[in-house]
């Protein structure tokens, strides 16, 4: 499938900033398993991830991750 | 700066339910992932809250995750942040986004672990290039990637035509595209 057309939208359809017809193509061919796009997502997929590191970083309370942890050991 | 642990060893560990891997993966992401949420919901309740939920979720799917070799960091975060938008855009009655991120059908197109290991250690060069970008596209892509605000949402909120938003957050994904595969790549580039 040519899809090179769609190469600008993966990353801004991941974010759901775009919500027209480049990003209900793109659902499209994810659930046809469209190997282009999907190679295309997995890249896009990166720079959200990179776009999403925080300014800084939070400690969380160490109490919270023995309570998580004790409930998935639990599961 | 994470601790640096393979990352497809700790999925395999997961899957294998290693009752220190949970702990590992937890110290690994748990502070960015804890940035995020706050960053996003400026609640830190709410951002516990989706904290947890999110890291019960996931490792829930961890033999899934080892399996496919998809990052669980990457899985992590994706999840993470479509929960605290849909939160937010609830709490401020917008309407909701249809849902891109689910973590089965994400499988299919996660990065690889191993990609994402590359990524994280050299997160302070990647830094530096998304500070590149010129600061209003550096602002569109803060309100799109921490507020869940749509391109018209943007430009309203910008006072600048739907367009324009558009044309300048591709542009902006243009350049970090290009920039990752240098970074990641196996070419060098002058950043």
């Amino acid at each position: 499938m040519d899809c090179q057309h769609l190469d600008e939208y993966y990353e801004l359809c991941i974010l759901e900033t775009l919500t027209g017809e480049a990003c209900a193509i793109v659902r499209e061919h994810l659930a046809n398993r469209c190997p282009y796009c999907l190679a295309r997502l997995r890249e896009a997929a990166r720079a959200v991830y990179l776009l999403c590191q925080p300014a800084r970083t939070v400690r969380p309370d160490p109490k919270r991750k023995a309570q998580l942890l004790r409930r998935l050991q639990r599961k | 700066m994470r601790q640096k642990t393979s990352a497809e060893d700790l999925a395999l560990r997961l899957a294998e339910h290693d009752p220190e891997a949970a702990g590992e993966l937890y110290d690994q992401y748990a502070p960015s992932l804890l940035g995020m949420l706050l960053q996003t919901l400026g609640d830190r309740d709410a951002a516990e809250e989706i904290l947890d939920d999110v890291f019960i979720r996931v490792l829930g799917e961890a033999r899934s995750f080892s399996r496919e070799g998809c990052s669980l960091g990457v899985g992590l975060f994706m999840l993470a942040r479509a929960r605290a938008v849909e939160r937010l855009r609830a709490e401020q009655s917008l309407p909701a986004l249809p849902g891109y991120y689910s973590t089965r059908k994400a499988l299919a197109w996660l990065p690889r672990a191993a990609e994402v290991e590359q990524l994280d250690e050299r997160q302070d060069l990647l830094r530096k290039v998304v500070n590149q970008l010129p600061k209003k596209q550096r602002d569109m892509l803060d309100l799109a990637v921490f507020k869940g605000l749509t391109e018209e949402e943007i430009a309203a909120k910008l006072g600048e035509p739907s367009a324009r938003v558009g044309a300048g957050m591709m542009a902006a994904m243009r350049f970090l595209r290009h920039r990752l595969a240098a970074v990641t790549g196996t070419w060098t580039a002058n950043i």
